[in-house]
């Protein structure tokens, strides 16, 4: 323990009472001889005569008072560490990153040591270490030991998340703006200047790591995410693979090891490289909900101490559930009808004639208003004009207000790709949307809009308004267009808005939650929607508040330096000197004192000091 | 345990008891009850050195008659002559722990000064006894006579050995309990008594003797070159004393040792008692020389 509180002046009152405390010792202090006379008689007389009255007088051995307070001023130096303007002293933050892109190399233990080096080197006070992975974690507070860093250091891993360091440093550079403090990033991924400028003007941030120029031991899986496939097939979906690292001819993509729900997958696949980069796409990918592995065998990085998860070594991601939507449609419908649906990849139309109920191998029919065709199923219908008010008229499920639930799915349903005000001229009349509560959901629609007399059927907006139809009353989710760590996720519609409560559970088993903001998965993984039961009860009345948050995500890994180019350092601060390696100069002070005190004990020894 | 060092041999040294043969103590008048020697004796006696004359008595020796007297004056008067005894010379030396201390040791100049006397006093026919004392007196040799004892008056000196510490009351009580002749009595000492110069004074005049004192001493006794901080250590009682040898402290000693030097001498006077202040750092001889002033030395 030491008193790195101290300041200078607190320093020197410390000192002047160790001198008057030296001061008085030292008239006490006195080292007897032993010596045999002949007769103490005589100076019994003289002591009682000459008894010191003053205790000023009784100071002797200046050299050797001199002696022993410079011995101890020193070790109340040690001791104190006194610290020039310690309140006023800069606060300096360490940044490790711990994102996948720190998987290249030994990009990720070259930074612990980078900020380990820093951490002997910074006041205890006034340094606090951060390690950014999928979440921020505080590894030092502000005068906790050093010596508690390594322990905590020893379980971290490189996570399944991209680099979060310009947001980490953001929120401190926002939160700590009086203290400014220095901010230190031990990272590879190279910071944008374009959002360095957004930062704090005056900001002083400074890359403690070096480049790496020596060639790396290995390789890492950078990215991993899949989206819909290329083909249009609805139930397939493309997976792309990225590795970063030591890329070599016998080392490579190649090493790659792929495995579907623990089955080895033989995909026929795509792949190319890019200096230290090689990537790998999976092309129509059958979408069953399967759980997608893979792993760099023997290639990749070591494991750390304290860990048996080689870091990038391996990714993994949950391919979504996608299968064709059974439609029975009606004998009598329009050519023109059919023909889309029968068009659509996403359907399987079945035709059911008059009088049959598809009921059971169907999850939607589309029939005319009238028919008595699978009244159990959601529904299309062509009704005539005269026999509804509203040209289009949705169907709704639950209790939702009828208007809410037309707004909330009016881009689900396609009806956003109708040019109605061009219908409504053709036809002479206005064409209205309505909606209204039901037992389940159903669509129907004017006869009149799909017939020769009107060109709607000829638009661009018919077809999608039919397959989107068929979807939201199928009650399939728009498939997620890119769903990546810390990104919000970007559905069809959109990005995913939450203005209520979503709650999440990750691989780890960990709750995430969401409040009134759109919900940032940290890391790669699966992420299962938790619902009121299964959330907390405090949290359970504003859950049921909220509207139906998304569903369960499959989280891809995009680091954003493979997916989008940065600048380089160059707008980082210069190199950055500790102030003052005090630790080594207490080192040799430490030294000086044992001298010191052996020189001591040999003087006292020898009787040439009391 | 400190002993002497001192052998009879070095202790009988004829050069040194030769140049002792001119010596001479002549002591006023001896008790009477001894010896026939050289001292003159407050006895009257049938010597031939006519000292008074005193009217007759009956039962006087008629042979001291003298008849002249008688016929001039027709009264009958003796004749007195001077009688010649021998002075009882009693050597008390200091045998405490502090004569043993140092270097030399002051034993080594108090037992020489003691055999000096003793030759002195057998060379003229006086006994001699020695009494080495400390804590307590005791008898190393009976008063006895004759130049033929020195060599045994040596042997007892030598074989003195340390006695504690120094209590004059106790050794001089011891001593006046023998009864003894009155004599000179010799003592020969530092006089370091723990009950400091007062208990010595008042010890020695309990002697009902003729005294000299012969007063061991060196240069530090009354200028110590100590320095530094020091426990010092009584040799005889054990008693610790701290010190720190400052100007000051070393000052008070010296006071202090003075009063003590001056006490002793101002004793010595007022009794007209011989003093002698031998410096046992410096030869014996010349030092005890002094008190022979024209080769004898009156008690």
């Amino acid at each position: 323990m030491n008193m790195q509180f101290l300041s200078w002046p607190g320093f020197l009152l410390g000192g002047a009472a160790l001198a008057a405390g030296l001061f008085f010792l030292q008239r006490l202090r006195v080292r007897h001889r032993p010596l045999k006379v002949v007769t103490t008689l005589f100076w019994r007389e003289a002591i009682d005569a000459s008894r010191a009255r003053v205790l000023m007088q009784r100071f002797r051995h200046p050299w050797a008072y001199a002696f022993i307070l410079g011995l101890c001023l020193l070790m109340w130096f040690v001791f104190s560490e006194p610290r020039a303007s310690d309140d006023h002293g800069p606060q300096y933050l360490l940044i490790w990153d711990g994102s996948a892109d720190m998987a290249q190399g030994d990009d990720f233990d070259r930074a612990y040591r980078a900020v380990a080096e820093q951490i002997k080197a910074l006041p205890q006070d006034r340094r606090r270490v951060l390690w950014v992975g999928d979440r921020t974690r505080t590894l030092l507070a502000p005068g906790e030991e050093s010596s508690l860093f390594a322990e905590r250091a020893k379980g971290l891993l490189v996570a399944r998340s991209p680099s979060r360091v310009m947001e980490c440093l953001a929120d401190a550079l926002a939160v700590e703006a009086d203290a400014r403090p220095v901010c230190l990033v031990a990272s590879s991924v190279a910071l944008n200047p374009a959002r360095l400028d957004l930062l704090p003007p005056g900001s002083s941030i400074h890359a403690i790591m070096s480049r790496n120029d020596s060639p790396s031991r290995g390789l890492g899986i950078t990215t991993i995410g899949l989206s819909p496939a290329q083909s249009g097939a609805f139930d397939r979906v493309d997976v792309y693979l990225e590795v970063r690292g030591d890329i070599a001819a016998d080392r490579g993509i190649s090493d790659l090891k792929l495995w579907l729900d623990g089955q080895p997958l033989t995909y026929v696949q795509e792949q190319g490289q890019q200096g230290d980069r090689a990537w790998i796409y999976l092309r129509d990918v059958l979408a069953r909900g399967q759980l997608l592995e893979a792993t760099l065998g023997d290639v990749g990085y070591p494991a750390r101490k304290g860990s048996s998860d080689p870091r990038g070594s391996r990714a993994r991601l949950r391919l979504p559930q996608r299968t064709r939507i059974k439609v029975a449609v009606s004998a009598k419908l329009p050519a023109a009808l059919r023909l889309v649906l029968e068009t659509d990849t996403a359907l399987d139309v079945v035709v059911v004639a008059a009088g049959k109920s598809a009921s059971l191998n169907a999850d939607v029919v589309v029939r005319i208003a009238g028919e008595s065709l699978a009244l159990d199923l959601p529904f299309f219908e062509l009704s005539p004009a005269d026999r509804q008010t509203e040209a289009i008229l949705v169907q709704h499920d639950g209790d939702l207000d009828s208007q809410q639930a037309l707004l909330s799915s009016f881009t689900a349903l396609g009806l956003d790709q109708i040019d109605a005000s061009e219908l409504a001229t053709s036809m002479g009349r206005s064409i209205e949307v309505g909606a209204r509560p039901g037992d389940r959901r159903g669509l129907s629609m004017w006869w009149e809009l799909i017939s020769d007399e009107y060109d709607f059927r000829e638009s661009r907006g018919f077809p999608l308004f039919v397959a989107k139809s068929m979807r939201w009353l199928a009650k399939i989710e728009a498939f997620p267009a890119r769903v990546a760590a810390g990104e919000a996720p970007l559905l069809a519609q959109g990005v995913a808005e939450s203005k209520g409560l979503a709650a999440f559970r990750d691989d780890n088993g960990e709750i995430l939650v969401a409040a009134g903001t759109t919900f940032l998965p940290p890391a790669a993984g699966d992420y299962r929607s938790l619902n009121a039961a299964e959330l907390g009860e405090d949290q359970i009345s504003r859950l049921s508040d909220s509207p139906p948050g998304p569903n369960d995500l499959s989280v891809s890994l995009f680091a954003p330096s493979s997916l989008a180019p940065v600048g380089d350092s160059a707008a980082l601060g210069a190199d950055f000197d500790a102030p003052g390696a005090s630790g080594n100069l207490l080192t040799w002070l430490l030294f000086l004192i044992l001298g010191l005190l052996l020189l001591e004990w040999s003087l006292y020894s020898l009787g040439r000091i009391p | 345990m400190p002993a002497t060092s001192l052998s009879p041999k070095d202790l009988f040294d004829p050069e040194f008891l030769a140049s002792l043969a001119q010596l001479r103590i002549l002591a006023g008048r001896v008790a009477r009850g001894g010896r026939h020697a050289e001292q003159r004796s407050k006895d009257l006696g049938s010597g031939i050195e006519f000292r008074d004359f005193r009217p007759y008595s009956p039962g006087d020796d008629f042979r001291a008659i003298d008849w002249n007297i008688y016929r001039r004056l027709g009264r009958v008067f003796l004749k007195l002559f001077e009688e010649f005894e021998d002075l009882p010379v009693y050597l008390l030396p200091d045998c405490s722990l502090s004569l043993f201390l140092e270097e030399p040791p002051r034993i080594k100049a108090g037992l020489r000064t003691a055999l000096a006397l003793a030759s002195i006093a057998l060379n003229q026919h006086d006994s001699v006894g020695i009494f080495p004392f400390g804590e307590s007196l005791t008898t190393a040799l009976r008063p006895q006579a004759g130049k033929g004892r020195l060599m045994r008056v040596a042997e007892r000196l030598s074989a003195v050995e340390p006695q504690g510490s120094t209590d004059f009351a106790s050794s001089f009580r011891t001593f006046n309990a023998m009864k003894l002749r009155e004599g000179l009595v010799v003592v020969i000492s530092d006089f370091f008594d723990p009950g400091g110069i007062e208990a010595v004074t008042k010890a020695l005049k309990t002697l009902r003797h003729r005294l000299l004192l012969v007063q061991l001493v060196r240069k530090s006794d009354a200028r110590p070159e100590l320095q530094g901080d020091l426990q010092l250590i009584d040799c005889e009682t054990g008693a610790a004393e701290d010190v720190s040898a400052t100007a000051a402290v070393l000052q008070a000693y010296a006071e202090s040792y003075r009063r003590f030097e001056t006490g002793l001498t101002k004793f010595a006077k007022s009794r007209q008692i011989g003093l002698l202040q031998l410096d046992v750092e410096q030869a014996v001889l010349p030092q005890l020389a002094t008190l022979f002033e024209s080769g004898s030395y009156r008690p």
